[in-house]
């Protein structure tokens, strides 16, 4: 089994819990996720793809459509669940009907927050943010305490985390990032120019920390450790990743609107078993065990961890904790888009998307760069 | 008479028949001491080279069988805008780090070419770097450059040269420059190494000469070593060029063509189109575009670096 580095903390103890109980053994190799794609790639040439195969889930219909999965549905359908699980996981793994992998992991974008810090700045942490521009208000107040302090955080400089923490913004403001069939962009609309205005305008004031443009993503969560940042939009993940201290204890709110409202990317990876898999159903033994209440709760849950079934993201781990609450609330008002080729337009550093969302972001002119630079982005997204 | 002319007519042709087979006899012992060399050329370059010719013709899927699709791939190539704004970047890159690589390995070679008490040391501290693999030290240098935990920019800030945060590789400019700094400072050594050997080979008594007839240090440069080292130059030339051309590991691990696009490298587009988009077939396509295009550029060197007289 293939899962890349951002996943593994989460498949390892899933798949020792499933190799201390069962006879079968599945043997998870770990790949950089920067290089998942090419890995992927040489090994579908070669003929050396693993049984299972996780994949960040916005690659799936790629996938689906080299024929690198095989069809699932069958034995998909016949769990009791179906549809409880990540239903926008689910759609990126199904193609004309047909199954062809399953949810392994959910992360959904939100806005975390240094409870301490926010008192310092006179902000009461407890209060929801009402708006984008709230936040706005908000993060000037933190980096008004000095130098060192940033108001607001977020990867900027991988387009890939920017559509995770931005579209959410447009979705909330009432607008749509892509067409429903993801074949289109629209992010030249008003909603999405008003969204990504205010944020250059936080940039511009320093509210949004000079650093943000070059951050791709691997030093986001050792910035906001150092208990400095304010508000940081991002992954779940960060409940994981940071260690709360006197200085730095972490809260959680939605994404807002420009005028209220509040949204969320429900990301996260697919897995399914590649078209060359000799065991199959051992395979499958697997992959249906790691979607049972002993993987979802007794793994994923005990470890604060979503769970990518619906009917158990209430359970006794995630009930302790108000933060996964709100979480879990988030991946069910929340959206995932869906385009053949999200991953090559949005993930990939060279697909045109990052250097039109950066100019939207950190440039002069937010309406132009949107405006612009979107042909190149459609352009993108419907290459066959 | 008769006899004794026939004689030697056969002696000869016996002679010759000898000679010949022991002709053959080399000939095929020599080709067995070349076969291993031979089998790994034609293993690890001739096939991959033709089966990438193929692949360039057809429709090339990851999975599933390749259809005849010429010259589809070829009109593609011409239609990629990545690769096309990658051309005149990578030519950029090509001309400056060559001009670094001749000017700086020539400087350090000069350096350290007469034997001084403690050259050893220099010589071994400049040849260092090209120890340390490419990937491995575009890392080291992406460490060094990052904005919050690398050294450089308190370095640089401490010194007052600096002020605020060092955006190494946030703008274009500034991530072309850390870029050709790192590739400058991983080949210097090992241009320095070749230019010594070559300034080692020119004889003491042209020197010599050079110094009777009145010649100071700049003409005797100028018209005495750099002549002399013209193979050697023509090498190094040859060799930074070819490399920098087909760039791809500093800009990979560095600023993965960023920011905004602005450091793509003719290879990086290529590696998009194959391990991105999965397209093979247009990436073999720039890569058989790329190697006419290295072949037509070394021949070109090869003969305008010729001496004069057998042009």
């Amino acid at each position: 089994m293939w899962v890349r580095a951002a996943t593994a903390s989460q498949s390892q103890p899933l798949v020792d819990a499933y190799n201390a109980t069962h006879k079968n053994k599945v043997e998870l190799t770990v790949v950089p996720t920067d290089n998942y794609l090419q890995k992927v790639g040489v090994a579908a040439g070669a003929r050396q793809l693993p049984c299972l195969m996780a994949s960040d889930a916005v690659y799936m219909p790629n996938f689906i459509s080299k024929n690198l999965y095989m069809d699932i549905s069958s034995r998909v359908n016949s769990l009791g669940f179906k549809n409880k699980l990540a239903q926008g996981l689910m759609k990126l793994a199904t193609k004309d009907g047909k199954v062809y992998g399953v949810p392994h992991s959910v992360s959904v974008s939100a806005i975390f927050q240094n409870d301490v810090l926010l008192k310092q700045a006179g902000i009461d942490p407890s209060e929801k943010l009402s708006s984008l521009q709230d936040l706005a208000k908000n993060a000037a107040k933190v980096a008004a305490l000095g130098p060192d302090y940033s108001g607001l955080y977020f990867t900027g400089n991988n387009a890939g985390s920017i559509s995770f923490t931005h579209f959410p913004a447009i979705w909330a403001s009432g607008g749509e990032a892509l067409s429903k069939d993801g074949s289109k962009s629209l992010l030249n609309s008003a909603a999405s120019v008003k969204v990504f205005s205010l944020f250059d305008q936080m940039y511009k004031s320093g509210a949004i920390p000079k650093t943000v443009p070059s951050e791709s993503g691997a030093t986001r969560n050792d910035v906001f450790a150092t208990g400095k940042v304010g508000y940081m939009m991002a992954s779940n993940s960060v409940l994981q990743a940071v260690t709360e201290n006197d200085s730095l204890k972490v809260g959680v709110q939605p994404i807002p609107g420009i005028n209220g409202g509040q949204s969320a990317y429900v990301g996260g990876d697919d897995i399914g078993i590649t078209t060359g898999c000799k065991n199959t159903d051992t395979a499958w033994d697997f992959l249906k065990w790691s979607l049972s209440e002993k993987g979802q709760v007794d793994v994923y849950a005990k470890m604060n961890q979503l769970t990518v079934r619906s009917d158990l993201a209430s359970n006794q781990y995630s009930k302790a904790d108000a933060r996964m609450v709100e979480l879990n609330k988030l991946v069910s008002l929340g959206d995932t888009p869906y385009a053949m080729n999200y991953g090559q337009t949005f993930n990939d550093p060279n697909g045109p998307a990052l250097s039109v969302l950066r100019g939207a972001l950190f440039g002069d002119d937010t309406a132009n760069a949107l405006k612009s630079g979107n042909p190149s982005i459609n352009a993108s997204l419907a290459t066959q | 008479m008769a006899t004794t002319a026939v004689v030697p007519v056969a002696r000869r042709a016996r002679r010759e028949a000898f000679a010949t087979r022991r002709r053959r006899r080399e000939a095929l012992v020599g080709l067995l001491y070349a076969l291993p060399a031979i089998l790994v050329i034609v293993i690890l370059f001739i096939v991959p080279l033709i089966l990438a010719f193929w692949m360039s013709l057809n429709d090339w899927p990851l999975i599933g069988t390749p259809s005849f699709n010429a010259p589809a791939n070829y009109a593609a190539v011409g239609q990629n805008k990545l690769f096309l704004g990658s051309i005149l970047f990578t030519v950029k890159y090509t001309v400056v780090v060559t001009v670094i690589f001749v000017v700086a390995g020539l400087a350090l070679a000069l350096l350290v070419q007469n034997t001084r008490p403690g050259v050893g040391l220099f010589r071994t501290a400049f040849l260092l770097p090209a120890a340390v693999g490419l990937a491995s030290s575009s890392l080291l240098f992406y460490a060094l450059y990052n904005n919050d935990f690398g050294p450089l920019a308190d370095i640089l800030r401490a010194l007052g040269l600096a002020h605020g945060p060092v955006d190494f590789l946030g703008t274009p400019n500034g991530a072309f420059v850390s870029t050709v700094v790192m590739v400058s400072w991983r080949f210097a050594g090992f241009n320095m190494i070749i230019l010594l050997t070559g300034l080692q080979a020119i004889p003491l008594e042209v020197y010599e000469a050079a110094r009777t007839d009145g010649a100071g240090w700049w003409k005797t440069l100028w018209h005495v070593t750099l002549p002399l080292l013209k193979p050697t130059l023509l090498l190094i030339l040859i060799l930074g060029v070819t490399g920098s051309l087909l760039a791809f590991e500093p800009f990979y691990v560095l600023t993965q063509g960023g920011p905004s696009n602005s450091t793509v490298t003719m290879v990086i587009a290529m590696f998009r189109e194959a391990f991105t988009l999965f397209n093979l077939g247009h990436a073999a396509a720039i890569a058989m575009v790329l190697l006419a295009v290295l072949v037509a550029i070394n021949a070109a060197q090869l003969y305008f670096f010729r001496d004069k007289e057998s042009k």
